[in-house]
């Protein structure tokens, strides 16, 4: 499937998640915490909510439980 | 209105749920995940990616699930729930008059300096990376903490050929298996596929000439924007770190797990009674015979009750499931589970949280990730009063953030003292769920 991963067209596999995909493709931080430190995914399974990025328009949503499909839009560095 | 409602597609509510439904009620099973299978039975994303045996095993019990019947809500958390109610994050809710909660357990974690770097994961994220996605996050990986999670996932890296800096398991394994009451070795040996599992793990380590040491710990994550090194050190039996024993180990990528938390958070929030077990891995509710928590008609199975792993909860969850589906059953608990709990014993014997969990952390060590709190901040607030996790959230807002401290309590609970101390309350909602779930109810 093509995703969007701030404004740049990704080819993924249906299914994986968000946070594989960024990995995959080489980003390991995509957010900067409250008191500016990169973060990225932690605990991979939807507890920590440090790998959160706005996906198709929603703010805060976990992208390591998240699986994209065709045409997902993920915009990175936003806040929770 | 369902018969029963089950949370978790786990080992634990797979199994409640089929044999619930096989009895002959109806069943909803919910699980925040959009697959079903919860940690342990983590099914791959895409068919790329060949299943493994365990992954074959809990396909088969995902549709013997689905064959009896059971209505699955997937991708779909709970955040609040009202007797026989529960509020789900697709903006509507369930009822039921049985519960089963199967939320699992979720990994301890150590803070440390460094730990907040982009490169420190939790083992079970690395796991679940490879498991689900095929996807290996670093060129050359450390595993560090306590418990057998360690050698699986290091194990799992040696198969793909990716490089293994080192395995340090904190708890001199052998030591204090021998010190068990009773059981110790003689007790590992009973448990005949799950210590050829570990040996076997073991095995495929030495021969790829992977250092594997105990009563070692990572106490340093190296680099400024991404993980560059680990300084490592020893540990004493209380896990604290002996000075003078750090040395530097070479690394892009660190692996924690410090054993397993369990996922109490939805029984706090029915008003379950929670009681402080050390050996099944902290806070865990008040069970009777037939797995009723205190509050009538809501059951609890799998490590969401006390660590145990996948067998003991598959037990759990067939003890629970016809129990929730008022199926009458003798009192006599079966020969599996009572297996299973001695297992158990020596399992919380070896790898239950030490004190030194809290002594990684320096002063500017970062605890709570969510709010960015330091370790300053928390002794400050302990050495004004507080006495409490809560008392300790309320002037530091340590505890505060998204994760509602599910990271941070295990290492917040050491600073105020020893636990039990009181226990974890929850409030909705449980996950945050946009403002339009909760008007929609």
């Amino acid at each position: 499937v093509e995703v969007t991963v701030d404004g740049e067209r990704i080819t993924a596999a249906e299914g994986a998640s968000v946070a594989a995909v960024l990995l995959a493709a080489g980003r390991r931080a995509w957010r900067t915490s409250l008191s500016g430190q990169p973060r990225g995914l932690f605990c991979g399974i939807g507890v920590c909510f440090e790998c959160v990025a706005t996906i198709d328009g929603v703010d805060g949503v976990r992208t390591c439980i998240t699986p994209v499909a065709d045409g997902t839009d993920v915009m990175t560095g936003g806040g929770r | 209105m369902r018969d029963v409602a089950v949370v978790g597609a786990g080992p634990a509510g797979l199994r409640a749920a089929t044999v619930a439904a096989r009895a002959g009620a109806s069943v909803v099973l919910v699980d925040g995940y959009h697959r079903a299978g919860g940690q342990y039975f983590r099914q791959p994303a895409s068919a790329a990616h060949a299943a493994s045996p365990i992954q074959a095993q809990g396909r088969r019990l995902i549709e013997e699930a689905r064959s009896a019947g059971v209505e699955f809500r997937l991708g779909t958390s709970v955040w609040g729930a009202e007797p026989g109610r529960l509020y789900l994050s697709t903006m509507d809710t369930v009822g039921f008059r049985s519960l089963v909660v199967a939320t699992g357990a979720y990994e301890r974690v150590a803070a440390f300096p460094g730990w907040t770097l982009p490169g420190v994961y939790t083992a079970g994220a690395v796991q679940s990376l490879l498991k689900e996605h095929g996807v290996v996050p670093g060129t050359r990986i450390l595993l560090a903490g306590s418990g057998p999670l360690l050698l699986v996932v290091a194990a799992e890296l040696v198969k793909r050929h990716v490089p293994v800096a080192g395995v340090l398991e904190a708890t001199r394994v052998v030591r204090t298996a021998a010190r068990h009451p009773g059981r110790g070795v003689a007790g590992l040996w009973r448990q005949g596929e799950r210590a050829r599992e570990g040996l076997a793990a073991a095995a495929r380590l030495s021969r790829a000439r992977v250092p594997l040491r105990t009563g070692r710990g990572v106490v340093r994550a190296v680099g400024t924007t991404t993980v560059e090194g680990a300084i490592v050190a020893r540990l004493d039996d209380k896990w604290r770190p002996v000075p003078g024993t750090e040395r530097l180990v070479e690394c892009d990528t660190i692996a924690i797990h410090y054993s397993l938390v369990p996922a109490t958070d939805l029984l706090a929030l029915v008003g379950a009674t929670l009681t402080y077990a050390s050996a099944k891995g902290g806070w865990v509710p008040v069970l009777t015979e037939r797995l009723e928590t205190t509050v009538p008609g809501v059951f609890g199975a799998g490590d969401c009750t006390g660590i145990g792993g996948a067998g003991m909860s598959l037990a759990e969850g067939e003890l629970a499931g016809l129990a929730a589906a008022g199926h009458a059953h003798d009192d006599a608990v079966p020969a599996t589970l009572r297996r299973e709990r001695r297992f158990q014993q020596l399992y919380g014997a070896l790898f239950a949280a030490r004190p030194g969990l809290a002594d990684l952390t320096t002063a500017d060590t970062i605890v709570c990730r969510c709010e960015d709190v330091p370790r300053s901040a928390i002794d400050a607030a302990v050495a004004a009063g507080a006495r409490t996790p809560a008392m300790v959230k309320s002037v530091t807002r340590c505890g505060m953030g998204p994760c509602q401290g599910r990271l941070c309590r295990p290492v917040v609970e050491q600073l105020t003292g020893a636990p039990p101390g009181e226990p974890p309350t929850a409030r909705p909602p449980l996950v945050p769920v946009p403002f339009e779930a909760m008007r929609a109810c």
